[in-house]
Parts: structure tokens; C-alpha cells; sequence
């Protein structure tokens, strides 16, 4: 009964049945047919991410297997890697947090200025990164407003170091956590809060056995999808990054460095390398986010 | 009195969901709250429980005011329309949660939740979770983890708003049965009055925001004191000239509202049936098949009136004379009723 139920509803996606199997409801879909809209997809993959990202490999097929290892093992690109996943994490982290505030304060509050908050958390994907590095490394030199009084309290301005690095990350991982969180948080069972509160729970264990697992999930794809992307951050790091080798000098920063020495074979081992950094964290998120939905199952 | 409310006002922006609300219900009963929606009976469950707070007035329970006692003190269990259950919690720790937060010991959960789950008859499901359960089996984990740390008040929300027709019927019985057992005083809120009148020992009809009456089922079924209780129980037709029908003609031009299971209909030759009373021409406008009886709208006087008759009995087709008569009705002067006999039954 709840079967065909919620096959109806979700016609227009593969149904998935309680055994594990799927089923592609043709007959009422909007779309012509699976073949045609599977064809689509697979070949806009192909030509926007998959075609590209191999040609990379075969146009340096000349790179050998003990070519690559040396390559990815000098200590200037294994500290590139360090500072690149350091910061990406701790950025990640903080986002993860700062993300769950805001889409907080946007999901459970009303206020003026709402919808322009609101539109504001979009910005870092509209503004190309360049001008976001500038503004923030203007803000955090010694000069700068935010940096003149860091340094002027002792703890020193950010633009130039880790810190810096991680200041830009912040920035354009922000709307991935809070996009991630907003509609889980909009879709949570108010009654199911109220039913804590009346069987006495007081705030913090509202939230951390009511409201926590049914974020959890997106929290943890936003998380990733800030991590992936702050790791393939370039254009707003570079400037605030200061690019000292072995201290502020992140994996894409190399590979643009080596590429301007004609270096090709270098540049793709390394890219090779946050390649399947970026494809392990995305593929850790999808397999989260899956295992969660099968928990929970449809509301 | 075991709850009581007393001149309870809140006003949502310029709205009156409660409106002077006085209200009173006994140790150990199963209360309705019974109107229309959008008429606060949802809104009286959420004061009392300590979700919504009233704009004034007081609030009683247990012969202490609750007024600026929160919700979670009250000792109240709920059960929300629609069940409200955690969905990341299995059916054990559903039931479990209340008593977890009062911090009890461990053996005395397990043993707490067993014996609800025997009584809820969810044996073998303690490790699912609620999206792998049915709608009737859902409502009775709603019902045993608001039970679980024995709340000395029960309220519940439409409990059987999502259920199916056939088992929302066994769960009514059930709910009655399990709750007069427990001996809980419980009140629940429901738009359906059959709902209500076979599940509650006591009924309190609601509308715009204040109570019309209170009373058992059967008064509030056969003596309604206002002009609402008379047009909101029952499926009764209202009559604007109540005098126009024969035994009825000292009421004049009082408007009444007559109830089906009192309007009498005899076919062409059945007329010695009725017993000697006058009875008057109607025209038949519909017959319905309604499962246990006919449905009639018929035409007389002028008037609609609706009837039941016996699937026994042949049923008048559409556009047939029949002859019928009124048993008894219920006229309204202003939002007063008056009970109205027919003259001829009275001796």
C-alpha cells in the first residue's frame, strides 16, 4: 500500500524498492524515455568532465610510473599537499559550523533583510575569485582593516600565511554547506521537537537526538563539497597565499608554477593526485548521503 | 476538577483562536474536543500542553496553575497528529526517549518499554524504524512513548486523522479500551463527530474560538442546547417554518432543524404503519444507498428534509409521492434551541 504510494509520487525517478532494486517508471515520465535522457547525461559527462580530464593523461602518456612517484614524493610537492589539505580541512570544518548557523538563522527565524541574506549567500559562486582575493588580501595585510588590528593585538595580520589561505577558502566554500543544510533543515518535523520538549528534553538534547541526525547527512556533503572545492581553489588564494614554497604554496599554486616552466609531466602528477583526492572525498559524501536516505526511507 | 481552564484568551495577530474558554474536565476521563477547523480546538490542546501560551487566563491542572509552568513540567504526554515520531530512533528508543531524559536507570527503561510494547502490540518490531512501520502501527508507537513515563494527562491530536478507514475503526476501540484501563484522563482532539461520540465519555463542542457545550455523547446528540450544536451534530436538515408540518403547528414560524432518524416516510399502502399520526404528502428528490440504510432528500411543505429507511423495506425510487411525518426537531430561537415533539405521539 505505502509501495504504490510512493511510487506515485516519484514517478518521474527510478523507484527504488525496499530489496534494494530499482525500477524506471517510463510510462508517466515527463522526460521521453530512459534511453534518450541516460544518453544525455552520459555524454554531456563525457565531453565536460571525462574527455577532458583524460586527454590530460594521454598527452603525457610519456610520464612513467616511477617518473610520477618521483615526482608526487619531492618535498616541496608533498608539502603542497600538506598545506592544501590542512587548510582545505580546517575551512571545511569552520564552514561546516558557520554553514549550520546561518542556514539556521535563514530556516527558523523571521526577519528584515532575509531575502537579501539570503541572496547574499550565493555571491562567492557569482564573483570570479580574483576580485574575492584581492578584497580579502586588502582586508588582512598589516595595512589592511581586519589585519592592521590583528596585528596591532599581537596575533599578526592573515594575508601571507596558512590563515590567509584559509580566510579565502571560507569564502567560496560557505554557500555549499549552507545550500546543503537550508532544505534539510525546512523539511524537519517541528512536532517531533515539540514531542522531546514535552517528554522533558531541554534544548541541547533537542538538537543533538532530534535535529543532529536528520542534518547529519547534509552536513557532511556540504562539508565535502566545500573540502573539494577549496582544494581546487585557485584564483582567490593566490593572492592572499603569499606562495612561499614549503609554507604557503598549495597543490594548484605547484601545478601552475610547473606548467610556466614547461614542466607538463610534473604539472599532471600532481593534478593526477588531487584528482583522486577530490574524487575519494566526492565519492565518500555520495555514499554518506545514500546509506542515509536508505535509513531514514521517504517520509 | 481534574484540568481546568478559565477565561483563556490568544489571539494570533487579529485572529481569536481562544476566546474566553472556560473549561472543565474530571480526574480519569476521555474528553473530545469536537468543532469545525479553524474553530481552536487544536489551540485549547497546545495551552494546556504547554506549547502555545494564552494571552490570559489560567490554566489548571491537578488543582495547580500552569500558567508559567513549561510544557516539559507538566507532566503531559502527547500524541501528535500525524505521530511526530524520531525517524532516526528504532520503535524501542522511540519509547524508550521519555524515560531517558528523566534519566532512569537502564533496567528499569528495558523493562518499562517491554512492557508497552506488549501492550501496544508491537512485539518483533523494536528494531525498525518508524518509516518501515504501518500507519496503525506508527500511531500505537505515538501512543506508547507518550505513555511510557506516565503522564497523569494525555492529550492527543486528531490520533486517527491518518489512518485508514477499517483499522482507524479497530484503533478507536482499542484507544478507548487501553486508555480506560490505564485509567489516564485523556483528552483528544477530532473534527469527526462519529469519532467522537463513540470513543469520549464526555464531549466539548468548540466553535469560533469558544466552548457550546459539554456533555456525554447522548446529550450532546439528543439534547443540543445551541443553535450550532443543533446544525453541527447530526445529519439534520434545517426547516425554516417548522409549523408547516402536521403535530408541529404551535411552533408557528420557528426555524428548526429536524434529524434524519426522526422523519418517518410510508410508501403508497404502508401508510397503517404509522400508527394513527398524521402524516402529509413529500416528494421523494434522491434515494441513496449508504450501506446500512437509505438515504432520502425529500420535498414537503415546501421544506427539504432528509430521512433514513430501513434497507429492509423497499426503497422509494426518485420523483415518487410519499407520505411521512416528523417525529420530533429542535427549533431555534436565536442561539437558543427549544425542543419541539409532535403533538400526536405525545399521548
Amino acid at each position: 500500500m505505502k509501495n504504490v504510494k510512493n511510487m506515485q509520487k516519484k514517478a518521474r525517478s527510478p523507484v527504488i524498492f525496499p530489496d534494494g532494486t530499482r525500477k524506471f517508471n517510463t510510462a508517466t515520465s515527463v522526460i521521453p524515455g530512459f534511453g534518450l535522457s541516460i544518453g544525455v547525461t552520459v555524454t554531456m559527462l563525457s565531453f565536460i568532465v571525462l574527455i577532458p580530464l583524460l586527454s590530460m593523461f594521454w598527452s603525457n602518456s610519456d610520464l612513467t610510473l616511477a617518473d610520477f612517484f618521483a615526482t608526487i614524493t619531492r618535498r616541496r610537492v608533498l608539502m603542497s599537499f600538506a598545506v592544501s589539505l590542512e587548510t582545505a580541512l580546517i575551512a571545511s570544518l569552520i564552514n561546516m559550523v558557520m554553514g549550520l548557523v546561518m542556514a539556521w538563522v535563514l530556516v527558523r527565524y523571521e526577519f528584515p533583510g532575509k531575502r537579501l541574506l539570503d541572496g547574499m549567500i550565493e555571491l562567492p559562486f557569482a564573483l570570479p575569485t580574483v576580485v574575492a582575493g584581492m578584497a580579502l588580501t586588502s582586508l588582512t595585510t598589516d595595512n589592511g582593516l581586519i589585519g592592521g588590528f590583528l596585528e596591532r593585538i599581537g596575533i599578526g595580520a592573515p594575508a601571507y600565511t596558512r590563515a590567509g589561505i584559509v580566510i579565502a577558502m571560507i569564502f567560496v566554500g560557505i554557500p555549499f554547506v549552507v545550500r546543503s543544510i537550508q532544505p534539510v533543515l525546512e523539511k524537519v518535523d517541528r512536532r517531533a521537537e515539540e514531542a522531546a520538549f514535552i517528554m522533558g528534553a531541554g534544548p541541547a538534547c533537542i538538537f543533538w537526538r532530534v535535529i543532529f541526525p536528520e542534518i547529519r547527512p547534509a552536513m557532511l556533503v556540504g562539508f565535502g563539497l566545500a573540502f573539494a572545492r577549496s582544494l581546487g581553489e585557485y584564483g582567490s588564494v593566490v593572492f592572499i597565499a603569499g606562495n612561499q614554497p614549503y609554507k604557503t604554496e598549495i597543490a594548484p599554486l605547484l601545478i601552475m608554477s610547473e606548467l610556466q616552466e614547461y614542466d607538463y609531466a610534473s604539472a599532471t602528477a600532481i593534478a593526477l593526485v588531487m584528482l583522486i583526492i577530490a574524487f575519494f572525498t566526492l565519492f565518500v559524501m555520495n555514499l554518506i548521503q545514500s546509506r542515509a536516505a536508505r535509513r531514514a526511507g521517504e517520509r | 476538577m481534574y484540568v481546568e481552564l478559565k477565561n483563556v484568551v490568544k489571539t494570533y495577530d487579529t485572529y481569536r483562536a481562544a476566546d474566553n474558554i472556560d473549561l472543565a474536565i474530571e480526574e480519569g476521563r476521555l474528553v473530545a474536543l469536537l468543532g469545525p477547523s479553524g474553530s481552536g480546538k487544536t489551540t485549547i490542546l497546545r495551552m494546556i500542553a504547554g506549547l502555545e501560551h494564552q494571552d490570559s487566563g489560567d490554566i489548571i491542572i491537578d488543582g495547580r496553575v500552569v500558567n508559567d509552568v513549561p510544557g516539559s513540567e507538566r507532566g503531559i504526554g502527547f500524541v501528535f497528529q500525524n505521530y511526530a515520531l524520531f525517524r532516526y530512533m528504532t520503535v524501542f528508543d522511540n519509547i524508550a526517549f521519555g524515560l531517558e531524559v528523566q534519566k532512569r536507570d537502564k533496567a528499569f527503561i528495558r523493562s518499562r518499554v517491554e512492557e508497552l510494547i506488549a501492550l501496544t502490540d508491537l512485539k518483533g518490531l523494536e528494531k525498525r524504524y518508524p518509516n518501515q512501520l504501518s500507519g496503525g502501527q506508527r500511531q500505537r508507537v505515538a501512543f506508547a512513548r507518550a505513555i511510557a513515563p506516565s503522564p497523569r494527562l494525555l492529550l492527543l491530536d486528531e490520533p486517527f486523522a491518518a489512518i485508514d478507514a477499517k483499522v482507524r475503526k479497530d484503533l478507536r476501540i482499542w484507544l478507548r479500551e487501553t486508555i480506560s484501563r490505564l485509567g489516564v484522563t485523556s483528552i483528544f482532539v477530532t473534527h469527526d463527530q462519529e469519532e467522537a461520540i463513540e470513543v469520549a465519555d464526555e464531549i466539548v463542542i468548540t466553535n469560533r474560538g469558544h466552548v457550546e457545550q459539554t456533555g456525554t455523547p447522548m446529550e450532546i446528540c439528543t439534547d443540543p442546547k445551541t443553535a450550532f450544536v443543533a446544525r453541527f451534530i447530526g445529519r439534520g436538515a434545517e426547516v425554516s417554518r417548522i409549523g408547516a408540518f402536521s403535530g408541529f403547528e404551535s411552533a408557528g414560524d420557528l426555524c428548526a432543524i429536524v434529524q434524519p432518524e426522526f422523519v418517518h416516510v410510508f410508501r403508497d399502502g404502508e401508510e397503517g404503519a404509522a400508527g394513527g399520526v398524521p402524516t402529509q404528502a413529500g416528494v421523494v428528490q434522491q434515494a441513496a444507498f449508504r450501506g446500512a440504510n437509505y438515504e432520502l432528500q425529500l420535498t414537503a411543505c415546501g421544506e427539504t428534509l432528509t430521512a433514513f429507511r430501513s434497507l429492509e423495506q423497499p426503497a422509494p425510487a426518485a420523483g415518487e409521492v410519499v407520505q411521512l411525518y416528523i417525529a420530533r426537531a429542535k427549533g431555534l430561537r436565536g442561539e437558543e434551541t427549544v425542543p419541539l415533539f409532535n403533538r400526536y405521539l405525545a399521548k
